[in-house]
């Protein structure tokens, strides 16, 4: 998170507090924030993100789906067409506007701006659904004028000009013109709609999901790994997370290294000494509650742990809470430990060139003989056994220390949950990635403002950023498959509350529900099919054989409540049931950055190859960025470009046929199917600004590498991919159709995603905008 | 000390029996003005009214030269002067009643925040247990075993997680299953003490402590019976959630008692004749 973000809404509140009142005389004229209204006509939309329609089919022939089997007999089951490329966000922004992905600008998970600011890279990519944005909200003008844009404060900067999160997803979504025609909507978790946007008129719900960060403002979230164990290599590159070594003395978890290690010069007392060496403590050691002081025992016989009640600086005097079990010498050596450590984002009020990270402090201790441990976190104590999963803890991080500076930067609310894997022989605790807290959000995740919190009033603490289950932990090895499950298990539960909440405040109007596990889960596990799947064992390809069933299982409980519901609730409700694209396994990466060096296209630059944007600018015509785009590096667009812009669409024919002639050496079949020229797929204002010029419709079983993301190179054009997530979507979209499932007969030939908008508005009797692509699929 | 906060627990357990038929900021309010209006007898009887008559008259005759000679600087100067001077009289002719109320006020303070400022846990949601021992006691004194009634759940059961580091104190993850007054027992040896945890009842007051030796920790913590001074248990505390409400929820109440309290007592004061 930018903590400006955080320290813009603080700013807020004070004129909140003032304007209480108006604002809600205000909200009852404007109709904002009204409770949930009811509407004679009622269109409840689940939206199971990459079920497969062969898979759905083929299961509920079995009858092991066999809530989909009777909303399939209610009226139709088939495959939806998706988008170009098939991927969460483009595929449900096309949902929401009804537009394809030139209308609404979402193009891919990255996008890249062709021309940053210079100095700095040529190109610099972003994440694609949202971006943080400079505020000047107009009260704060008169001041930034006459104080500037922010006020020093002791160590801190006091930001006057603010930030908040932008949605990058363009046109109009569907519920405007509902609400704007009088029908409330709810609309939960729905992917790329991050900060969600409030709606005038009439009652609008809505929470967010893909695309909504962590605490460290991370789309797919930043787990922290604890570990005791010496032989963790802790300085490998752990993606979406760190590990962070600790030691156990005395049962007490303390970071691997202390702040303070001297021998004492003076006793004063049995709790007071003197401790030189201060010149090796961190610079700043904000409080001292936690601080603990270990003194080895003359005679060798292990070491004694003592809190310590205060520490002065000037003196070099430590005070002791209670004295150490045996009496202390001069040149005994006492060692200070601060407690461990969970970081957040780096602190950009601290007045220091190197801003450093927020922090909260966390505290365990391991019984002497037992497999548990006593946690202390956020003021709490959590005893876990090994292998227990902690409920959220709440936390706060400090932003600022001082007598005056908290109270101008109020520390930043947020949770998480804890995993003990194990505490003998070594300590191993997994904290989730930190979430904010929806008790007290500090973005914009919820509309209305107070609306995460009724929910976590009735459901709550819940996972609040995007993608929930922590693939990154699996895909780093830090969680084992088994503790992947485990983890979204818990998020299965959360998922499954919501769904009630939804249900019981749904009074008429739109419904629109989003169940993200089907598709994370089937990244992590739908490999297993592919018996000659690299990143698989024997043993794990039997163990998981049914997994990606069992959350289509999960899938059809929930549809299967809703229709329970709609059955008591709401007969005449439209019931519908959608995936935003399919499934294939992903056993080989092409390194596309590397198949346009060897085609003459690129160049690797001078770094690394693993390295980000490490391209010849001046050599090379095109780079892959993003998981499918291809992008010219074009003059006058590209801030180094060198293809005239003349020699474009001969060079794009070019890469085209090369790529449809790619063969993969090591299997012999063709690694590309389709490849899409951006100006011949897509129509809208953000062709050309935002669109690849390419996008690479893999083969099955293929896909971008993992390299090919951030423009890097692999080690070979082609290669197997061995990490856990082994199967992906974003290739061909003819090969990864969706599901379309609903108690109404469709009659449109080949429905599409693109075509739910304009049915759901017509649903109200609301004749659909000319802007919106689509048509009604029921009529 | 523990007769007394026993005495007033009982007390404030009958009154609320009644007060707590109706919402929590009625009985705070309530209890406010009761305090309020106790407050003001107090200053009746244990304050020199005379005194603070004249001191009152004192004040108003100096404000009053403020404001007729405010050319004369003499004059202002030495009007200011006597109105400092009222002032710390009026404070010394407050301190007899003041030092009535002291102890009572915390007292009552007290019971109050058992009720205002804590709640009980919901019904299965987890909360913690914590023994903490002196810091000088064997190691063997860490193995309590906790014994819990129906309706409560302990994790570890039995045996709890032992903190021998940084002090010596052993901790259980608790959740309740069955609302009500339950009472856990902790046994070490032949050693038995009990604890109590309140589940599921809003409106019951909570005790999450129960204290040892240390004076402030009895006062803030009277609802269970202190353990002496011998004993190897300086407290056992269980984590109870604030309650949340910008009026009658932690920390609020303390705001509002004062504010409302004072609000009463002056409305009140010419009805029970009191100079202030």
């Amino acid at each position: 998170m930018n903590v400006r973000v955080w320290t813009f809404r603080c700013g807020r509140l004070s004129l909140r507090c003032g304007a209480a009142l108006l604002l809600g005389v205000l909200s009852v004229l404007t109709g904002c924030d009204r409770p949930p209204q009811a509407h004679k006509t009622s269109v409840i939309v689940l939206g199971f993100d990459g079920m497969e329609p062969g898979l759905t089919e083929k299961m509920m022939n079995e009858g092991r789906l066999p809530n989909f089997a009777r909303l399939r007999d209610m009226g139709s089951f088939g495959p939806l067409q998706t988008v170009i490329p098939p991927q969460s966000p483009v595929a449900w922004a096309t949902f929401a506007t009804g537009l394809n992905p030139g209308g609404h600008g979402l193009f891919d998970f990255i996008h890249r701006d062709p021309s940053p600011p210079q100095p700095g890279p040529p190109i610099s990519p972003y994440s694609a659904m949202a971006r943080t944005v400079e505020d000047r909200p107009w009260y704060a003008k008169p001041f930034i004028a006459v104080l500037g844009e922010e006020i020093e404060w002791g160590d801190y900067n006091i930001p006057l000009v603010s930030a908040r999160h932008e949605l990058l997803r363009h046109g109009t979504p569907f519920w405007q013109y509902l609400t704007e025609a009088g029908v409330p909507a709810a609309v939960y978790r729905l992917p790329a709609n991050f900060p969600s946007v409030h709606m005038q008129g009439v009652s609008f719900r809505a929470l967010t999901d893909m695309g909504t960060p962590d605490l460290s403002d991370s789309v797919g979230g930043n787990f922290s790994f604890y570990s005791s164990d010496k032989d963790f290599n802790f300085r490998q590159e752990i993606g979406g997370g760190k590990a962070y070594p600790v030691q156990i003395i005395n049962g007490m978890v303390l970071p691997e290294r202390a702040a303070l290690t001297g021998t004492v010069k003076t006793v004063l007392s049995a709790t007071e000494f003197i401790l030189p060496g201060w010149h090796a403590l961190e610079p700043r050691i904000d409080g001292f509650a936690g601080c603990v002081a270990v003194a080895s025992r003359g005679s060798g016989r292990g070491e004694c742990i003592r809190a310590i009640r205060s520490l002065d600086p000037v003196t070099r005097t430590i005070t002791l809470e209670t004295p150490f079990d045996f009496e202390l010498k001069p040149e005994a050596l006492v060692k200070v430990f601060t407690p461990c450590k969970l970081y957040g984002p780096a602190n950009t009020t601290v007045n220091a060139k190197e801003k450093p990270a927020l922090e909260a402090s966390w505290t365990a201790y391991v019984d002497p003989d037992q497999p548990a441990a006593c946690i202390e976190i956020g003021g709490r104590r959590v005893v876990m056994r090994e292998g227990e999963w902690s409920e959220w803890q709440p936390i706060e991080f400090p932003m600022a220390y001082g007598l005056t500076a908290p109270a101008l930067l109020p520390p930043v609310p947020a949770m998480c949950r804890l995993y003990l894997r194990c505490v003998r022989p070594n300590f191993e605790l997994y904290v989730s990635p930190i979430n904010f807290d929806p008790f007290e959000p500090a973005i914009t995740f919820c509309s209305p403002d107070n609306f995460s919190a009724e929910v976590a009033g009735a459901i709550g603490r819940y996972y609040t950023q995007g993608m929930p289950e922590n693939f990154n932990a699996l895909k780093s090895l830090v969680l084992t498959r088994d503790e992947f499950l485990q983890q979204a298990d818990i998020v299965e539960e959360e998922r499954e509350k919501l769904l009630d909440f939804a249900l019981d405040h749904f009074q008429g109007g739109l419904l629109f529900f989003y169940y993200g596990g089907t598709d994370l889960v089937s990244h992590l596990f739908w490999g297993v099919r592919d018996p000659e799947h690299p990143g698989i064992t024997d043993e794990e390809r039997v163990k998981y054989a049914e997994t990606v069933e069992h959350y289509y299982i999960d899938a059809d409980v929930m549809l299967g409540r809703t229709l329970d519901w709609a059955a008591e609730n709401a007969p005449d409700a439209v019931i519908v049931a959608i995936s935003d694209h399919g499934f294939e396994t992903f056993s080989r990466g092409l390194n596309v950055n590397n198949w346009l060096q060897e085609h003459g296209f690129a160049k690797m630059g001078p770094f690394r190859p693993s390295e980000p944007l490490n391209i010849n600018w001046a050599e090379s015509r095109a780079y892959a960025m993003g998981i499918n785009g291809i992008y010219v590096n074009l003059a006058g667009r590209e801030s180094r470009g060198i293809v005239k812009p003349e020699d474009k669409q001969a060079l794009l024919d070019e890469i085209t046929r090369e790529l449809l002639d790619e063969v993969d050496p090591k299997t012999g079949r063709h690694i590309v199917d389709t490849v899409y020229q951006s100006d011949r797929v897509y129509s809208g204002p953000y062709v050309k600004t935002l669109a690849p010029d390419l996008q690479v419709g893999y083969a099955r079983g293929y896909r971008a590498s993992w390299a090919t993301g951030l423009a890097s190179f692999g080690d070979s054009v082609v290669e197997d991919n061995t990490n856990p997530w082994g199967a992906d979507h974003c290739i061909a979209t003819h090969l990864v159709p969706g599901i379309i499932v609903c108690n109404r007969p469709l009659t449109a030939q080949k429905p599409g995603l693109i075509d739910m908008a304009p049915t759901i508005l017509r649903r109200f009797g609301i004749t659909p905008p000319t802007t919106l692509e689509g048509r009604d699929v029921f009529e | 000390m523990g007769v007394l906060n026993s005495i007033l627990t009982a007390l404030f357990d009958t009154v609320y029996a009644v007060l707590g038929l109706g919402p929590r900021w009625l009985s705070l309010t309530i209890l406010s003005g009761v305090v309020g209006v106790i407050a003001l007898i107090v200053v009746r009887f244990c304050s020199n009214q005379a005194a603070i008559g004249r001191v009152k008259d004192d004040i108003k005759a100096n404000m009053l030269s403020l404001k007729l000679f405010k050319d004369e600087l003499r004059v202002v100067l030495k009007a200011q002067a006597r109105l400092v001077w009222a002032g710390l009289r009026m404070q010394y002719y407050m301190v007899p009643p003041l030092l009535v109320m002291f102890i009572p006020f915390v007292l009552v303070a007290a019971q109050m925040g058992l009720r205002y400022q804590w709640r009980p846990v919901e019904t299965n949601e987890p909360t913690d247990l914590t023994v903490l021992l002196r810091p000088d006691v064997p190691d063997s004194a860490l193995n309590w075993v906790l014994e819990t009634p129906d309706g409560v759940e302990a994790s570890p059961s039995g045996r709890g997680v032992r903190i021998n580091a940084d002090r010596k104190a052993v901790v259980w993850n608790l959740t309740g299953r069955k609302p009500g007054r339950h009472v856990l027992t902790l046994q070490n040896g032949t050693e038995s003490v009990t604890k109590e945890f309140v589940v599921g009842r809003d409106q019951d007051r909570v005790s999450p402590m129960r204290p040892g030796p240390s004076l402030l920790d009895r006062i803030l913590y009277p609802a269970e019976r202190p353990f002496g001074s011998d004993s190897i248990i300086q407290s056992i505390a269980v984590t109870y959630p604030p309650r949340d409400s910008w009026f009658h929820g932690a920390d609020w109440w303390v705001f509002w008692f004062l504010v409302l309290s004072i609000v009463i007592a002056l409305l009140l004061k010419p009805v029970f004749g009191v100079k202030l």
